[in-house]
Formats: C-alpha cells, sequence, structure tokens
C-alpha cells in the first residue's frame, strides 16, 4: 500500500516520538538505580556515540574510554536530566564535551590507517572493499584538516541527521555559528577533496 | 574555532549553501526546504554544490564504526562498583541527615532498635562468613567471585528498605543469603540453579530492589 509523503512523514514523526519517550522512560528508571534500563539505553547508543566519537576526536583508541566516560555521567546525573530537551541531544552534549576536554589535554596527532582498513563488512567483495578502503581513507584525511568544531558539526549532520537548532544545542552555540561552522567546513572539505570524490562513486 | 559568528556571505547563494547538508540529510522543516527548492530550480551553481553534497552524502555513508559493545559495557560495570548512586537517590541521602534531626523523638529511636535487630541477625546469619580470598569483588559476570556457601546472585536493596522487607524479599524469590553487606551494600544471595532465572525476575520486580545481578552470567539482561 502506498502512503502519501505527509502519511509517512507522519509515520517517522510518531516512531521518533516513541523511541525520544521510550528513551525518556530509560533516563527515569536509570535515575532510581535501575541497572538493566541504563544497560538497555547503553546498548541504544553505543554505536551511535562511537561513530560521533570517532569522527570527532580522530583517535580510535581513544574512543571506548571516552563513551563510557559518557555514560558513567548518565549514569550518575539521571536525576539531573529535566526533559526540556531530547535524551539523544542531553547525551551528545555530554560526549560532546567529555571528547573537546579530551581533545585539550591530548595533543598529540593520531592517525590509524588500520583501524580504518578492519571497518569493511565482512562480506563486502574485495573489489567493494578496497573503494570503500580507499573512500575511507580519502574522507578521513580530508577530515583531519577540519578543526574539533567543524567536525562534531559535520558528524552530527552527516552520520546522525541532527538538525542544526539541536546541534546548537548539544555544541552549546548559537545556531548561526553551527550554519557558519558548516559552511566553512563544506568549503574546506571541497578544496581538500576536490574532484577525487566523484572518481570513487 | 571559536564559538563567534563570522557572518556569511548576504548573497541567497552563500545562505542556500550552507543549508545543503541539511537539506539532503531532510532534517531541515518545510519552509526552509520550500526556499532552498524555489532557488535551486533556478541557480546552476547551487544545483552543483547540491551534487556534491549528495556525493559526499554517499560516501560517509560508507564509513562504519568498529564497536564491541559487550566488551565497553563490561569495562563499564568495573567502573559502577563502588560508584555514586544516580543523583535523585545521592540527593535524598543528601537530605537524610535534616529529616533525622527533625523527626520526632520515638521515631530516631525506632530506627535504631531496629538497625539494632538487623546488624544481630546478620551476625546470626554470618557467623561462617567467607574467608577474605573468597569475598564478593565485582559486580561484572566475568568477574572471578568465589563465594562460600555456592552464591549466584547478587542483590542491592533500597537504602530505606526494612529488615522485614529484605526478609520477605528473601521468602519470595526462594533466595538464601549467603553473604553480605559488602563495602557497597550489595548482599550475596544463593538460589537453586534451575531457578536463577526465574529468581532474578522476581526480585528486579520487587520495589525493595535497587538492583539484581547473576554471578555466572544467567538471566543477564
Amino acid at each position: 500500500m502506498l502512503r502519501t509523503p505527509r502519511v509517512a512523514a507522519a509515520t517517522v514523526d510518531a516512531r521518533c516520538a516513541s523511541v525520544a519517550s521510550a528513551d525518556a522512560h530509560l533516563v527515569h528508571r536509570t535515575a532510581g538505580g535501575d541497572l538493566h534500563a541504563f544497560e538497555q539505553l547503553y546498548r541504544a547508543y553505543h554505536p551511535r556515540l562511537t561513530r560521533f566519537l570517532e569522527r570527532l576526536t580522530r583517535r580510535p583508541g581513544l574512543v571506548g574510554e571516552l563513551l563510557n566516560d559518557t555514560m558513567l555521567v548518565v549514569w550518575n546525573r539521571a536525576g539531573t536530566y529535566n526533559g526540556r530537551c531530547q535524551v539523544s541531544t542531553w547525551i551528545f552534549a555530554i560526549a560532546y564535551r567529555k571528547a573537546m576536554k579530551a581533545l585539550q589535554r591530548w595533543d598529540e596527532p593520531v592517525g590509524d590507517a588500520a583501524a580504518d582498513e578492519d571497518r569493511a563488512p565482512p562480506d563486502a567483495e574485495p573489489e567493494q572493499q578496497l573503494a570503500q578502503s580507499q573512500l575511507r581513507a580519502l574522507l578521513s584525511g580530508a577530515l583531519e584538516g577540519l578543526s574539533a568544531e567543524q567536525r562534531a558539526v559535520v558528524a552530527l549532520t552527516y552520520l546522525h541527521g541532527v538538525g542544526y537548532r539541536e546541534i546548537a544545542e548539544i555544541v552549546g552555540c548559537p545556531v548561526d555559528t553551527v550554519k557558519t561552522r558548516m559552511f566553512y567546513a563544506r568549503r574546506r572539505l571541497k578544496a581538500l577533496l576536490g574532484d577525487q570524490l566523484g572518481d570513487w562513486l | 574555532m571559536s564559538g563567534r559568528v563570522i557572518p556569511l556571505g548576504t548573497d541567497i547563494h552563500s545562505r542556500v549553501q550552507a543549508l545543503l547538508p541539511w537539506y539532503v540529510r531532510g532534517s531541515l522543516d518545510i519552509e526552509e526546504r520550500a526556499r532552498i527548492e524555489a532557488h535551486l530550480g533556478e541557480c546552476a551553481l547551487c544545483q552543483a554544490e547540491l551534487a556534491w553534497e549528495r556525493r559526499l552524502h554517499v560516501a560517509d555513508d560508507a564509513a562504519a564504526p568498529s564497536e564491541d559493545v559487550e566488551r565497553d559495557l563490561a569495562l563499564l560495570r568495573e567502573r559502577l562498583v563502588g560508584a555514586a548512586v544516580p543523583a535523585r537517590q545521592g540527593e535524598r541521602a543528601a537530605r537524610l541527615p535534616r529529616g533525622w534531626r527533625q523527626g520526632p523523638a520515638w521515631l530516631r529511636w525506632a530506627l535504631v532498635a531496629q538497625c539494632a535487630v538487623i546488624a544481630t541477625l546478620m551476625l546470626g546469619l554470618f557467623a561462617d562468613a567467607p574467608s577474605p580470598e573468597q569475598r564478593y569483588r565485582a559486580l561484572g559476570r566475568h568477574a572471578v567471585v568465589p563465594v562460600a556457601g555456592g552464591g549466584n546472585l547478587v542483590v542491592r536493596f533500597r537504602p530505606e528498605t526494612t529488615e522485614q522487607q529484605m526478609r520477605q524479599t528473601l521468602r519470595d524469590s526462594d533466595a538464601r543469603l549467603v553473604y553480605g553487606p559488602t563495602t557497597t551494600d550489595a548482599y550475596v544471595l544463593s538460589v537453586p540453579a534451575e531457578r536463577v532465572k526465574d529468581a532474578i525476575g522476581r526480585l528486579r520486580a520487587q520495589r525493595t530492589v535497587l538492583l539484581v545481578e547473576s554471578l555466572d552470567g544467567a538471566g543477564a539482561p
């Protein structure tokens, strides 16, 4: 049965609202010391936080620790979540602050090409694996040329589909700053990638 | 880059191009979409930018993360042992002394008497307490927990739980107290091996129980 875009959008909205409500419920239970609820929340956010922190920090070896630092704050401060923003916004804001603090402390350059090469799906064809690996290396190199703040905006937008207003809440800056960071990040990426992007697609 | 705002160009192209990443990913509202589509319909420059943006979108989707949820969760469980309970309960604990001081005298004495009874019962129960190397060490299921008497569950009760409620909870779950309280106020329980999962379910359903975990991995969430 075909659905109109409006019906489809309403369905997606309803699903998102349902997920947001479920997340809020889990946070509420976590605030009461429910470890089972916390672990559900952990498993739900682990993949998203991993991608975000990898993209933001460019330090794969640091991601697991930062992720757990973030979730430890969620466990300890679940009672302070007031429901004014989405749970995802709250958790990503914690992760962002943790990552930025860590980046201030850890100043050495990191480029873990080996970790990148391990990420191709195991069932992918060899040629496809090679193309994906080269594409990731290309993109990874280009992202290295951005500031951490720009990478955060790029990651939240490109990987997680977060709107610019919510990004402004997560990184704690005005909406126009988010747009500006994206504008200059795009320009930088375009200069670094040039026409190479099209060659792989 | 600081939080300062560098103004984008005032021309329509800059403003449209700044929003293209969110346009491609469908996270703009209807009005913004309409404005961008109206401009794209008549601007070849911004159409080229849109095409590049779509290529970047596809390329970025190819980058999958490396992750091991259970490994990371096991590491976090180790850090949770001994960590403070969530803030709401911490706040409640912080309020306790004021309530304690303001409450009626008979209530304070009743609580002291109750604590004394609990302590006496605990002493009786743990006359054959385990040796130091047999003590419960961590909540993580991977942790080595050699406990005397075959303990296979660890449980934490809410701070306000009375001794009577604890006894009732153990009876309802067919569980026997093996050891505790630990330094984190956890108790090690023993239940028949075939009833571990059932006991975990019953204990989790109790309002008096803060958390319950299997020491051998059974019934883990």
